[in-house]
């Protein structure tokens, strides 16, 4: 009985179009790949009508940018009563956080310059302090300086950051939910999904949730000494490491990527970060081929052409835009 | 590097599981280790050239149905060279073997002309609101279905119908 209602409620996918929404979802059932299969095998044109249906769907990319107008309008028509709700509530906050003569920079709405990347791009920032701010491709910042504080957020991706040595304006990068506090020091910061990494090349830093202004910033934090990595999820304890391969890991800075015995997959993974057109493993050996190579990310001709001519692998271009790389 | 560290991982492991299973399949469907290894290569391949992703749900339905495919078509390929041997029956050869979908697909299907691209923007930009707006925040902006029923206040399978009528007025449009 429970199975006909949800049948009525839910039902089965016909056509190759149906297939191809249900496949769409985030999380898709054994028993429902196992539906798709038997969908699959019991026509052997439904193969062809289902790869027919998605590259329709693939073939739609190059109106990306056509449509991105029509995306901030539906952006826009949702987030408008959003947002007066939103300011409402920072607006309560800020008064607490008055009362309790705590500053809150991190958790207040973003203000200050924004530098972006482009994606695939890797740029040069120069701040007015005279501090230096490479940015990973497809990364942001947010700096706001005032006459105590120099104060930068990143908001996604990485930044390499080579501060001007002011004792009397500390520099604070904001991260998650926490700050790394310098006075003149050289280092990485990178957010992933879930996870925020600081790497110190040179220097020392202070790793706190307090803002430096608060004074607890500095006897709180966890401070760290060059060659440290420091990784930390939004609430939970940093993880302290030191390494010796920092200068390579974050050598994205300086234009290349250098991988020591590393899988050729990992290799095409974190190039692909930088190329124009997305690169494609199609090769489950690569996954067991290791190699030490240095990648330079600029430079005569394409990235594509000189991982072609570096690493042991075949790469071939497809009509439809992407590269697809294989063992030799 | 390790940025990209995780993805990659995910991802050779996704294809060191989907191997290791399609490769017993055709084992129990009677191939040798070394045919089925062979046609699961050839299957890997045809599969990435069609423009499918490894990490998609569709994927492992996709690579069993492709590897059984090639492997359905080397057995007759191998019947009909039995035959000519034994006949030279010239005339079963112009049946040939069945067409794989996912081989080689002709470069004209894949590329869109100019116009036809303005079509498809005018297709979609004649859909139903709710059904348009869910099919440009699942297509250009990798929207979840959750994420995007989310924000139109409906439920994730009026999601997932309106994407398949967004699909189907694509189809019917690319077939006049």
């Amino acid at each position: 009985m429970i199975h006909r209602l949800t049948a009525l409620f839910d039902r089965r996918p016909e056509t190759a179009e149906d297939w191809l929404a249900r496949m769409g979802r985030s999380g898709v059932s054994a028993r429902e790949q196992a539906r798709f299969m038997d969908w699959l095998e019991a026509d052997p044109a439904n193969l062809e009508r289902y790869e027919r249906a998605k590259a329709r769907s693939a073939a739609l990319e190059p109106l990306r940018g056509a449509f991105q107008a029509d995306l901030a309008a539906i952006r826009w028509r949702r987030q408008r009563p959003a947002l007066s709700r939103r300011l409402v509530l920072s607006g309560g906050l800020v008064a607490a956080a008055a009362v309790a003569g705590v500053l809150m920079w991190p958790m207040m709405p973003a203000q200050g310059r924004l530098y972006e990347s482009a994606p695939g791009q890797i740029s040069d920032v120069m701040l007015d302090d005279g501090s230096r701010v490479t940015l990973d491709a497809g990364s942001a910042i947010r700096v706001s300086m005032d006459d105590k504080v120099r104060r930068v957020r990143l908001e996604r991706g990485a930044a390499y950051f080579d501060v001007a040595h002011d004792a009397a304006h500390p520099f604070q990068v904001g991260l998650m939910d926490r700050n790394v506090i310098v006075t003149g020091t050289r280092f990485v910061t990178t957010l992933k999904t879930d996870t925020a990494e600081v790497a110190l090349l040179e220097g020392r830093v202070v790793l706190s949730v307090h803002d430096v202004k608060t004074g607890r910033a500095l006897s709180d934090g966890v401070a760290m000494t060059p060659g440290d990595q420091a990784h930390y999820r939004r609430g939970a304890p940093v993880v302290r490491q030191a390494r010796d391969d920092l200068e390579i890991a974050t050598a994205w800075r300086k234009r290349r990527l250098i991988f020591r015995d590393a899988p050729i997959s990992e290799v095409i993974a974190a190039a692909s970060r930088y190329s124009d057109r997305p690169l494609t493993l199609a090769d489950p050996r690569l996954a067991a081929v290791r190699v030490t190579a240095v990648l330079p990310l600029e430079g005569e001709g394409s990235l594509v052409s000189r991982i072609d001519a570096l690493l042991p692998v075949t790469v071939e271009q497809t009509a439809d835009g992407r590269t697809l790389v294989r063992g030799e | 590097m390790r940025p990209a560290g995780g993805e990659a991982a995910r991802q050779a492991e996704a294809f060191a599981v989907l191997r290791r299973d399609i490769v017993s399949y055709l084992q129990r469907k009677g191939q040798t280790t070394g045919d089925a290894e062979d046609a699961v290569q050839e299957a890997f391949v045809r599969f990435h050239r069609a423009g499918h992703d490894l990490m998609s749900p569709d994927a492992r339905p996709l690579l069993f149905v492709i590897a059984r495919n090639i492997q359905n078509d080397r057995w007759k390929a191998a019947a009909r060279e039995a035959r000519r041997l034994v006949a030279e029956d010239v005339a079963t050869l112009d049946a040939g073997p069945r067409a794989i979908a996912s081989d080689d697909r002709s470069a004209d299907d894949r590329l869109i002309g100019r116009e036809n691209l303005a079509a498809a923007a005018a297709v979609i930009r004649a859909l139903p609101p709710r059904t348009r707006d869910a099919f440009l925040m699942h297509r250009f902006e990798n929207q979840t279905y959750r994420q995007i029923a989310g924000k139109l206040g409906v439920s994730v399978s009026m999601i997932e119908k309106y994407i398949a009528e967004a699909l189907r007025q694509l189809k019917i449009s690319a077939e006049d």
